[in-house]
């Protein structure tokens, strides 16, 4: 059995064996064996899906099961795959912490939906024909609505009503799509479907893709069908909320992308049209919608529906350029759709589980800093990884704009670029309110601070350190999923994404905005601090408070803190300042150095190490 | 001389002039609004101070009251080696690309959003839109006509063959007026080094897209590498020329629109967005009717 099997049965049998212990298992252990197992999942379906995401064979399962149902993994839903465990590995980590305080009275039924929940979402992305798809569908609405039922009390049964409404809308509208394109045989597989699609009269072709972008819109929580999934959200345990939010929602991104690239026949500039409008109304609606509301959940749902619309809007940018014959610009954009859909869905499962963090009392410095690194990431700021998506949207309609012939086309390249602007600024203020609301604002129930164990901080500090590695790593990334020529030097740090306009390397750009942030960082560190004389710091209470706290945030930093410090303090401060103190005494003929001459000799090192980078 | 050595000039010069640039354009609005005259080199010793007074942290403050004055000095400087203001062949010439350059912006407009809502100052929910969607739609603007998205060759677009290009350079005028707007009292929200930290920054951005505006303008002065030092002493003379002319131009419409009841610096964003939307239309459709 190679790597690739084994983690690919790993990942697979994981939530079985959950649904199986949260039917066999009682009290608090149903909880803690769920959220283990499916961290287990996450973790082997990362490897999976990493594995499949590169090799060209599709990997089919070998049982066919009920009905002719086929299942395999192929490039594309390995492409998936991997943002699916992720997502699922941070959740379950952070359960792992949560469960022992969980206190629900439905336990085996909320463990039994969580592992379906993950069992549906795993079967869409290797459903090979259109029953095992829409089997899959129904699963992950079903489940979602039974843990929202079995989480919360009777007084919100109309809002699970309405929600089984709208999950059943959207499998109706998806179902009726699938009928009409493959003429009544829903047996068959994807690849017979797309070959009597591509039969079809136009006609049927519009109203099947009218269906389908629907269907798939109601499932990505796309304006106007947005609200409903954010209401369910905000009832929802923070890592159920983090899945359905993240996961469940890149479901709807992967269908609508799987039927638009394997399935549909090419398609007309005005089926392009329809889903740009789609995801332009998406991508500003929910930036607006975002700035108004004032629960963080819900400006996190809001956020998430702009994103969701910001992706289907660079399908639709994708769509356009395929009917122009801009092949190579439209693979670009495709592949800023992926990487966007995949970034944003780890950013916002850590922004979820970092808000829940704070919602439970942990207070810790790390974790505010690990969640303005995901706000950071989750809008496209440079330099990190959703900022390469940006790019590539941004330089593909640049370059359509420098092209193009048609005046009429050119404004729609400008307005296109206006949506994008607009909405890319909307999202960074609404996420920044976002974390003002959540870290600055003390909230009313506030109780004494939870120290954070590891599974809680290890669950917002991966995806962190996951949405700045995956900008670094895009050349490379791009490279081994078989989008080769939309890069220079891959696999070295001077790699580079290639676009219409020109290249981006983002370790440059990193290094020009770090560079200068750490530049201010170190001169801030050779003046010294000192307290403000306030009458706030007259009253002795005031000060107790503030010492607790201080006192607190050192146990809480510790455990993680202090192997970092040490390897900074010992390995790379000490040395680097031994060694300027003596070059300085030698300097002065035997005079000592002092703090101001270290920082100084930092940037004068800096400086000669980027004169010399240059040179 | 090399790229390296001219771009280090560039930094060199244009951090030691900031706090001049700053202080002109403070002077000359003080003179206009009749209020206690500024020494124009005041500034230097105003952040000298407030420097050496250290770094003073309110005791409710968290950790993004530091870290916003730093992001946003760190990213003034990041400008500084995108934008050509001495030289135009940088060694970071393969970056300076449009959207870097506006996510530059957009990050330092973020750190300094996030730093207001830490101290419970308003904020406007519009500005980060308004500054991106400007700045972008006035580069690509300036790029259609100059050929490339680099800002390092947005010199090769003439305003003269393509009077359009007017309405872009006068969006990005816009924009640092209401950046002057904006920030006319802002360093008083810092005490300290953080105040002289956010002096400097607010006199780098001026002088960064000031000088910049002026270069669209009159696209002259500029070094490029194997320049010899008598070119490079011209070209910072020139420079320091530039900066004192943006300085006393912003300083005077500062000095006579702060006050204005509709002049704030929020319609000014809008307007400076609606005169890019409005060059870049004009300039696709000219172009290809």
């Amino acid at each position: 059995m190679t790597l690739f099997e084994g983690s690919f049965a790993v990942a697979l049998l994981a939530p079985v064996v959950a649904i199986a212990a949260s039917i066999f298992l009682r009290g608090q252990r149903v909880f803690q064996w769920n959220s283990i197992l499916l961290t287990l999942s996450g973790a082997a379906g990362m490897v999976a899906g990493a594995i499949g995401a590169i090799q060209d064979a599709p990997f089919t399962l070998p049982t066919p099961v009920f009905f002719g149902m086929t299942m395999a993994l192929d490039k594309f839903s390995a492409l998936f795959l991997v943002p699916l465990s992720i997502v699922v590995f941070c959740a379950g980590l952070y359960a792992i912490s949560t469960s022992k305080r969980e206190d629900a009275t439905n336990r085996q039924l909320l463990g039994i939906m969580s592992g379906l929940l993950l069992v549906g979402m795993q079967w869409v992305l290797l459903a090979g024909n259109i029953v095992g798809f829409l089997a899959a569908w129904e699963i992950v609405g079903l489940s979602t609505l039974m843990l929202f039922v079995a989480h919360r009390s009777i007084i919100h049964l109309r809002l699970a009503l309405r929600y089984f409404v709208f999950t059943q809308l959207g499998f109706a509208l998806i179902l009726i799509g699938y009928f009409l394109l493959s003429s009544g045989a829903l047996f068959s597989d994807f690849g017979t479907l797309s070959y009597i699609a591509a039969q079809l009269e136009p006609r049927s072709i519009a109203i099947a893709f009218g269906f389908l972008l629907a269907g798939f819109g109601v499932a990505s929580s796309l304006v106007p069908f947005h609200s409903i999934n954010a209401r369910i959200t905000g009832h929802l345990p923070v890592h159920l909320a983090a899945l359905v939010q993240s996961a469940v929602v890149m479901m709807g991104v992967y269908g609508f992308l799987r039927s638009l690239l394997f399935i549909l026949p090419p398609l007309s500039i005005w089926y392009a049209v329809a889903v740009l409008i789609a995801g332009a109304l998406s991508a500003i609606g929910g930036g607006i919608l975002a700035m108004t509301e004032r629960e963080p959940k819900h400006i996190l749902s809001a956020v998430s529906t702009s994103g969701v619309g910001f992706t289907f809007f660079t399908m639709g940018i994708a769509m356009c350029l395929q009917t122009f014959g801009a092949f190579e610009a439209m693979n670009a954009a495709l592949f800023a759709a992926i990487l966007s859909v995949a970034v944003q869905a780890v950013a916002k499962c850590g922004l979820f589980l970092a808000v829940g963090a704070r919602e439970s009392q942990i207070r810790l410095r790390y974790v505010e800093i690990a969640a303005l690194v995901l706000a950071v990431a989750a809008v496209g700021l440079p330099p990190l990884s959703l900022f390469v998506g940006n790019w590539m949207v941004g330089s593909t309609i640049v370059g359509a704009l420098q092209s193009l012939t048609d005046v009429w086309y050119a404004l729609v390249a400008v307005l296109l670029l206006v949506v994008f602007t607009l909405s890319v600024g909307l999202v960074t203020y609404a996420l920044m309110r976002l974390f003002a609301l959540t870290f600055f604002v003390s909230p009313k129930e506030e109780g004494p601070p939870v120290i954070a164990d590891v599974w809680v901080l290890s669950s917002i500090f991966i995806p962190a350190a996951l949405v700045i590695a995956i900008g670094f790593a895009a050349p490379r990334i791009f490279e081994l999923i078989g989008a080769g020529p939309l890069t220079i030097a891959p696999g070295t740090w001077l790699g580079a994404i290639i676009a219409a306009t020109g290249t981006l390397q983002l370790s440059i750009v990193a290094l020009v905005i770090g560079g200068g942030v750490v530049l201010s960082w170190i001169v801030s560190k050779a003046f010294p601090r000192r307290p403000q004389e306030t009458r706030i710091l007259i009253e002795e209470e005031v000060i107790e408070v503030q010492e607790q706290n201080t006192v607190r945030d050192v146990v809480a930093a510790r455990s993680i803190g202090i192997v970092l410090r040490g390897v900074w303090t010992d390995r790379c401060y000490l040395p680097a300042a031994r060694v300027t103190h003596r070059v300085h005494a030698f300097a002065r003929r035997g005079g000592e150095g002092s703090e101001t001459n270290v920082a100084l000799a930092f940037i004068v090192l800096a400086l000669v190490l980027t004169l010399i980078f240059a040179l | 001389m090399t790229t390296a050595v001219l771009l280090l000039i560039q930094v060199v010069v244009a951090i030691a002039i900031a706090p001049l640039v700053l202080g002109v354009a403070q002077f000359v609005a003080s003179i206009l609004r009749r209020t206690e005259r500024v020494v124009p080199w005041r500034l230097y010793g105003t952040i000298i101070q407030a420097a050496k007074q250290g770094i003073v942290t309110p005791p409710n403050a968290s950790w993004v009251y530091s870290f916003s004055p730093i992001v946003t000095l760190g990213c003034s400087l990041a400008l500084l080696v995108l934008f050509p203001l001495i030289t135009s062949s940088g060694i970071l010439i393969g970056v300076a690309d449009i959207f870097v350059v506006a996510g530059v912006f957009l990050f330092l407009e973020t750190s300094n959003t996030l730093g207001r809502m830490e101290r419970g100052l308003p904020t406007s929910p519009l500005v980060l839109s308004l500054i991106f969607t400007t700045i972008i739609l006035a580069f690509v603007t300036i790029a259609l006509y100059a050929g490339s998205v680099n800002v390092m060759d947005a010199w090769n677009a003439s305003w003269q063959s393509a009077p359009i290009l007017l309405c872009a350079i006068g969006a990005l005028f816009l924009l640092v007026l209401a950046g002057r707007l904006a920030h006319a009292n802002h360093s008083r929200n810092f005490t300290g080094f953080f105040r002289a930290t956010t002096m400097l920054a607010e006199g780098l951005q001026l002088t960064v897209l000031g000088v910049f505006i002026t270069t669209l303008l009159y696209p002259f002065g500029l070094v490029v590498n194997g320049a010899s030092t008598q070119d490079v002493a011209i070209a910072i003379g020139v420079f320091v020329l530039r900066c004192l002319v943006v300085s006393v131009i912003f300083g005077a419409l500062e000095g006579i629109l702060v006050d204005k009841r509709f002049v704030t610096s929020r319609n000014v964003l809008l307007l400076a967005a609606l005169c890019s939307l409005v060059g870049l239309v004009l300039s696709v459709t000219t172009t290809l009717l």
